[in-house]
């Protein structure tokens, strides 16, 4: 165990996936109760065309991707905001344009593109010193928003309207948080890539979700789940050599499977 | 001496070229119990969001004096959401916190007097999924009381509750009205209790058809009013019962 340690890039790899993987865990818990689940999916893969285009022009691409997050974000909180389209008709409508511009990007390109492969499905081999220092960054954030915001948080999630009357900030809240979403997806890809970081944003809180009284249980049950599977995924990549996006998604899927028998078995117990 | 509290003066509401409220007017003295009745799609619901200041670009000018306290129109929660009935209720409270948005105990304590007046304190830390169809509603009012309002605006609170819980409901509403001098406004389809309980009444269809006392309304005013706008069915006897097309 120590000797897998040894190796710089495991270290690299191991802390970007605890990182990407408590910042998303924690977003899960109010994505599942806002019934946003295809947030992830959507910012995932719009983040797909700001990188084909960063490869294509050889720009920067953290900073694409961001500025691609940052994009979707505006979007969907400008058009939703006039309530004549749904917010979830805009996410596939920008999710499958950026889709399309992205492979559109890649053609352009000459010559065979290996990084793509990375992007769809991750790949920590890829991951960077900088890499880091941002996830660093975006994990910070989410945990003092959630613990300075943690009322604010509760009450969007819980009634947007009621929260309103009741004076809670809902539109500033609104906008971070899609925001907060986009820019953690897009630097989650080369942990887990565009297609599986849905996961990530969506098992941690459905599972913390099943056992939770409060909110704030919820959020510690998901960072649990969210650290164990990171942990675990990439130890498991390591050794039975599988990519370590994958694994993470399947040992994730494998402790909600074992959540749901346990809670299962437990209800009809009480009765 | 009645001192006005509400005055709304030719208030209207269009949305995507749908007339939603025309000629709007009254006046609400302090203390009034007023029922607002009107078939589904009336524009019930769209008033009171015009007088909580929810809604931008109505016509006409709304006058309020005072704080309101609001219990929605079934407000349809998620019944697994993580959330205890005390948190609930303290969002009436969201507005009274300091810079650092921080529940004191003060604040939990008035949020547990309210409760214990309407008898849920015992479930402060019950998920609100699990209460029944009348706590969940006197929660709902606890909430809106929690900060104290001057004026009470509830928009069909009868949802799932039971005929029993529905009537020591409205001897709440009473006692509020009564011993708290609270205005209430009530917006409901039991027009037997309207009738019975308050001393207003609010006919809504698009616009305000009547408002007058109630003792001033009969059976055959309130039928000239309402049948050529909707399939009204009048039981002779007792009770009267408006049924709309939407029921
Ligand atoms: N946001 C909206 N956009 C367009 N029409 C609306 C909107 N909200 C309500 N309406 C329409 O306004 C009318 C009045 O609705 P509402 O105030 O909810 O009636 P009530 O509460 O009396 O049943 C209905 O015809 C409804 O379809
Ligand atoms: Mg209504």
């Amino acid at each position: 165990m120590t000797e897998l340690f040894s190796y710089d890039f495991m270290v690299y790899a191991v802390t970007a996936a605890l990182l990407s993987g408590i910042s998303c865990s924690v977003l899960s818990n109010y994505i599942v109760l806002k019934k946003m689940e295809f947030i992830g999916d959507g910012a995932g893969h719009t983040a797909f065309g700001g990188i084909a285009l960063a490869i294509l022009m050889g720009w920067n691409l953290n900073l694409v991707s961001v500025i691609t997050g940052v994009i979707f974000a505006l979007s969907i909180y400008f058009v939703s905001k006039k309530q004549k389209v749904n917010e979830n008709s805009i996410i596939g409508i920008l999710l499958s344009l950026s889709m399309a511009l992205g492979v559109i990007f890649i053609s352009l390109k000459k010559g065979y593109t290996p990084e793509i492969d990375g992007y769809l499905f991750g790949d920590i081999l890829m991951v960077s010193e900088t890499d880091i220092k941002i996830l660093a960054v975006v994990f910070s954030a989410i945990i003092i928003s959630v613990i300075l915001f943690n009322k604010e948080l509760k009450y969007y999630a819980f009634n947007q309207r009621m929260a309103k009357i009741y004076g809670v900030p809902v539109n500033a809240v609104n906008f971070l948080f899609l925001l907060t979403v986009s820019v953690v997806v897009v630097t989650s890809v080369k942990i887990i890539g565009i297609i599986l970081v849905t996961a990530l944003l969506l098992t941690p809180g459905i599972i913390a979700k099943m056992w939770a009284g409060t909110l704030n249980h919820m959020i510690i049950i998901s960072s649990v789940v969210g650290t164990v599977s990171s942990v675990l995924g990439i130890i498991a990549a390591y050794y039975f050599n599988i990519p370590p996006g994958p694994s993470i998604v399947v040992t994730m899927f494998g402790f909600f499977l074992i959540s749901f028998l346990i809670k299962n078995i437990y209800t009809k117990i009480k009765k | 001496m009645t001192e006005t509290i509400i005055r709304a003066k030719n208030v209207g509401y269009e949305t995507e070229n749908t007339l939603i409220l025309k000629n709007i007017n009254f006046e609400i003295s302090k203390k009034d119990f007023v029922g607002i009745i009107g078939p589904n799609g009336a524009g019930k619901s769209t008033l009171i969001k015009i007088l909580l200041g929810e809604i931008e670009g109505y016509t006409g000018d709304v006058e309020i004096r005072g704080k309101i306290g609001y219990v929605p129109q079934h407000d349809f929660i998620d019944k697994t959401f993580p959330i205890s009935a005390l948190e609930v209720v303290l969002m009436g409270l969201y507005k009274e916190t300091g810079i650092l948005r921080r529940f004191k105990k003060e604040h939990i304590n008035r949020a547990l007097e309210v409760m214990k007046i309407l008898e849920i304190d015992k479930l402060k830390n019950r998920k609100v999924g699990k209460l029944s169809g009348g706590e969940y509603q006197r929660l709902m009012l606890s909430r809106a009381l929690v900060s104290g309002p001057d004026i009470l605006i509830l928009d069909e609170p009868e949802a799932g509750v039971d005929k029993k819980g529905q009537k020591l409901f409205y001897n709440l509403m009473k006692k509020l009205n009564e011993e708290q001098g609270i205005t209430v406004i009530l917006v409901s389809h039991d027009i037997s209790m309207i009738f019975s309980e308050t001393n207003k009444v609010m006919c809504l269809n698009r616009t305000l058809h009547c408002h007058k006392n109630t003792s001033e309304m009969n059976r055959d005013d309130f039928k000239k009013i309402y049948s050529d706008s909707l399939e009204m069915l009048v039981h002779i006897d007792e009770p009267l019962k408006v049924v709309s097309r939407n029921d």
